[in-house]
């Protein structure tokens, strides 16, 4: 390679393709907040909508009946109610880590991807936040989570990790939320400007607070942005460790291992990464931003994929190496029949597609290749399902004594619970895409060519 | 809105030639200026002169409220207002109050410091009222225009604030009109929000009332519902619809007396007192005598009953000669079997102590008609030992 081409690489790729104007910027982003929605959107609402009401009803069934509609019994009591949270939680980590441990480390590419990732963050722990709702089993008690005080004069365990997490999950999609509005305010108030409608205008007009974009209000802005950011960081690796607190305090083997914090969440950032690899491959062409969402964006994606998904498989291999060295018999059965026993199947298609498949991105030519990279995230996708199902299922399904053995199996509630949740949250996503701007757009424009004032007007 | 000029806007094309209009009128206008821009400019705030943020402060100090409030609030439960064991652990276990101060920590930081502190207490937003908000050129800079803004007071001043900008080389300017009062601008949507919280607290109200339904929706009957069978209930299972099943033919039950008599009189011929009349027995035949007869025949068994005169029976006098006279067997009978107005007691009193308040009667009937040996008698023990009547005397 020629010292040219050695510089080309390393140097800072631009972060849009081509020239692009402040103005142009919004044009592109708003454009589809100001044009009749096309077909294919109307059709994949209707599909996904029509998902969610079926999750919905199913839900509705389940408090009539009784949580007994799924397939959660003994000895498996965490079925795929817990799975599916975790999942969920997983998948909502990728938009806080862009938005917030991104902008720390002043990596510019983020603010492109920023907006849609926090929304996805949101939208992903909706989901998740359904499971410990409903899976109580009587949901309109749901409130006793929370400590008030009551005329029975008790409180919640607060050496509880399932206490913990109700405190985690819940700060951590109020601070989501919040982070995602103050970052909405300067591109709420644009809309309002453009809005041409009365309640377009009435709307984006009381959203954005009445911003006027002064100086004095940036510098307090940006302030509290770094604030937000500098404090979410902890509070996103904070969230996946909590959760993985939930299987590593009790003293179940294949759960109680100390390793379960740092795992969950390198599983929890490789999942979320995948599912925003997923979405933004549509978004970025059918809504026509791939000039601002480029392919560098894209493979940037990928390597953090590929790294996360190598930091899993070391968890992977070092869960049966400690359980080796640990010498517990108990352990020990647990990890072999993981691997080996009536599970094997869901096991080994959680390490091909979380540990095997995403190697394929050490390679550049598939890191830019829209349709591998696609195939593969969905792969990533399938393969954190099944690593919070093999969690939950294989530790569980073989108690101490072989009378109290199972085998868990889903019922169609089940299914069409889970199902009803991808609906919500792709509905989310295509209400979310026609109605708010999906880039922060004074968040690129400060990053473009020229925006800054500097020596020339042009600094990188 | 008042037609006061309040503000002359220059909109400049790019960042760099706002920072040297900035620079330009700088000397002149000082803190009356202010830049107004589509996203942050850097370094922007020292040519303004403008402070550094106290956001940090105000986060610093709601970070800390929540780690004092939510460690104090841990350890206040589990120390003194709900101590319970967990595993064997220490009732302040602060090591496992940590998740929980931290998310409370940075939960109050984030959303009451940094978003309610920055955008409420510091930028005192929202501001609907505005003037530049209704201006032709903010549309402008909340796309692509970079604006210097001049404060201010009369036409004249604004006309030099004008030139001044055209000056350093804005190529377009507007001036302003209004104040910047709260409240005062038509953006404000008073009647929505007031309508708003007019409907939240009639839905409260509502939902109020509806809870006292809540136990009774099918969906939500707390367990009241069961299939199980319940004693005394109707029961759809059985063909005789009910849930107790009859006894076994022959089915005798623990506790069933044998009584071979019919009358009193044949009870009294047939039946000898089983007890002897100790202290114990005694005591036992005073409190079932207290407990089941004295309201009918009186404290003193002398009939005198404590119910009120609507009650028209008369109990009997249990001093008169022909129950005196009768033998034990016979006052037995009464108490289980009853008479005239009175019920019997078989069913309620166990015959042991029906046994020990017919010895009792006896104890009544003789001390009423005490003679003076019996006197003398009772004296002596009273004398050995003072408290032995005990009792309520």
């Amino acid at each position: 390679m020629s010292h040219e081409a050695v510089l080309a690489e390393i140097r800072p790729k631009p972060l849009v393709v081509g020239e692009v104007s402040l103005g142009a910027v919004d044009d592109a982003v708003y454009a589809p907040m100001e044009s009749k929605p096309p077909m294919v959107w109307w059709v994949a609402l209707a599909f996904t909508s029509a998902l969610m009401l079926l999750g919905f009803a199913l839900i509705g069934y389940t408090f009539y009946e009784g949580i007994g509609v799924w397939g959660n019994n003994d000895p498996v009591f965490w079925g795929w109610d817990i799975t599916n949270f975790v999942f969920w939680v997983g998948i909502g980590h990728a938009g806080t880590l862009i938005s917030a441990v991104l902008f720390l480390f002043r990596q510019r590419w983020r603010n492109a991807i920023a907006r849609l990732a926090e929304a996805m963050t949101i939208f992903a722990v909706m989901c998740a936040a359904i499971y410990p709702a409903i899976h109580v089993g009587r949901p309109w008690f749901a409130f006793w989570l929370f400590p008030y005080p009551n005329q029975r004069g008790m409180w919640i365990n607060f050496n509880s990790p399932l206490a913990w997490d109700v405190f985690a999950v819940s700060t951590y999609f109020t601070v989501s939320l919040f982070f995602w509005y103050v970052g909405l305010i300067p591109d709420l108030a644009s809309a309002r400007d453009r809005a041409t409608g009365k309640v377009q205008k009435a709307v984006f007009g009381a959203l954005s607070l009445g911003w006027r974009g002064a100086a004095r209000h940036w510098t307090h802005y940006e302030k509290a942005y770094m604030i937000l950011a500098g404090l979410a960081t902890p509070l996103v690796l904070s969230v996946h460790s909590i959760v993985s607190f939930d299987f590593a305090t009790s003293v179940i083997p294949g759960w109680h291992t100390t390793i379960f914090p740092p795992y969950f969440v390198a599983g929890a950032v490789f999942s979320g990464f995948a599912m925003v690899v997923t979405v933004l491959v549509f978004v970025r062409k059918i809504m026509r931003l791939d000039h601002l969402i480029t392919l560098d964006h894209m493979e940037v994606m990928n390597k953090v994929i590929l790294t996360t998904g190598s930091i899993v498989g070391y968890a992977y291999g070092m869960e049966f190496f400690i359980a080796w060295y640990g010498g517990v018999p108990a352990e020990h059965y647990v990890f072999m029949n993981r691997a080996t026993g009536p599970y094997a199947w869901a096991y080994w298609t959680m390490v091909s597609c979380n540990v095997i498949f995403p190697q394929l991105f050490w390679f550049r030519k598939i890191r830019r290749s829209i349709v591998a990279m696609f195939i593969i995230s969905i792969f990533v996708n399938i393969g954190m399902w099944f690593e919070r199902f093999v969690i939950i299922a294989t530790s569980l399904h073989r108690d101490y004594l072989p009378s109290a053995w199972g085998y868990f199996r889903p019922t169609l509630v089940d299914m069409g619970i889970f199902a009803g949740t991808f609906g919500l949250f792709f509905t989310m996503i295509l209400l979310f895409s026609r109605t708010l701007p999906v880039i922060a757009t004074a968040e690129l424009k400060a990053v473009l060519p020229g925006a800054q004032p500097g020596h020339g007007g042009h600094h990188e | 809105m008042s037609d006061r000029p309040f503000l002359v806007l220059g909109l400049f094309q790019d960042a760099d030639k706002l920072v040297h209009g900035i620079r330009a009128l700088k000397s002149t206008y000082g803190d009356k200026l202010e830049a107004y821009t589509p996203y942050p400019i850097h370094g922007i705030e020292k040519e303004l002169g403008i402070p550094k943020s106290h956001v940090g402060k105000i986060v610093l100090a709601l970070g800390l409220s929540g780690l004092t409030l939510a460690l104090g609030f841990q350890s206040w439960v589990f120390t003194t207002d709900y101590q319970i064991q967990f595993g064997g652990k220490p009732y302040f276990s602060w090591a496992s109050f940590v998740p929980i101060v931290f998310e409370v920590t940075v939960l109050l930081a984030c959303i009451v410091g940094a978003v309610f502190g920055m955008l409420v207490l510091v930028n005192k937003l929202p501001h609907y009222s505005h003037p530049i908000l209704s201006s032709r050129s903010m549309p402008k800079i909340t796309r692509d225009r970079f604006a210097l803004a001049v404060s201010v007071d009369t036409a004249e001043d604004a006309a030099r604030a004008e030139a001044a900008l055209r000056q350093a080389g804005a190529p377009e300017t507007e001036v302003v009109h209004g104040t910047d009062e709260i409240g005062s601008g038509p953006l404000l949507p008073l009647k929505p929000v007031l309508a708003t919280v007019i409907i939240c607290v009639l839905a409260g109200l509502g939902t109020w009332h509806l809870q006292r339904l809540w136990n009774k929706l099918p969906l939500i009957s707390i367990m009241d519902e069961q299939t199980k069978v319940l004693p005394f209930r109707a029961n759809a299972f059985y063909p005789d619809g009910q849930s107790m099943r009859p006894l076994v033919p022959g089915t005798v039950s623990r506790s069933a007396e044998y009584a071979a008599w019919t009358t009193p009189e044949e009870a009294g011929q047939m039946l000898v007192n089983p007890l002897s009349a100790d202290s114990l027995t005694l005591a036992k035949g005073r409190r079932g005598y207290e407990t089941h007869c004295l309201v009918c025949h009186g404290q003193l068994g002398d009939g005198t009953k404590l119910l009120s005169d609507k009650y028209t029976g008369a109990p009997a006098n249990l001093h008169q000669a022909r129950l005196k006279e009768a033998p034990d067997g016979h006052l037995f009978a009464v108490v289980t079997a009853g008479k005239n107005t009175m019920a019997g007691y078989g069913k309620d009193i166990p015959a042991a102590d029906r046994w020990a308040i017919v010895h009792y009667v006896r104890v009544l009937q003789r001390a009423l008609d005490a003679s003076d040996a019996d006197v003398q008698a009772a004296q002596a023990v009273a004398a050995a030992a003072p408290v032995a009547q005990g009792g309520s005397h």
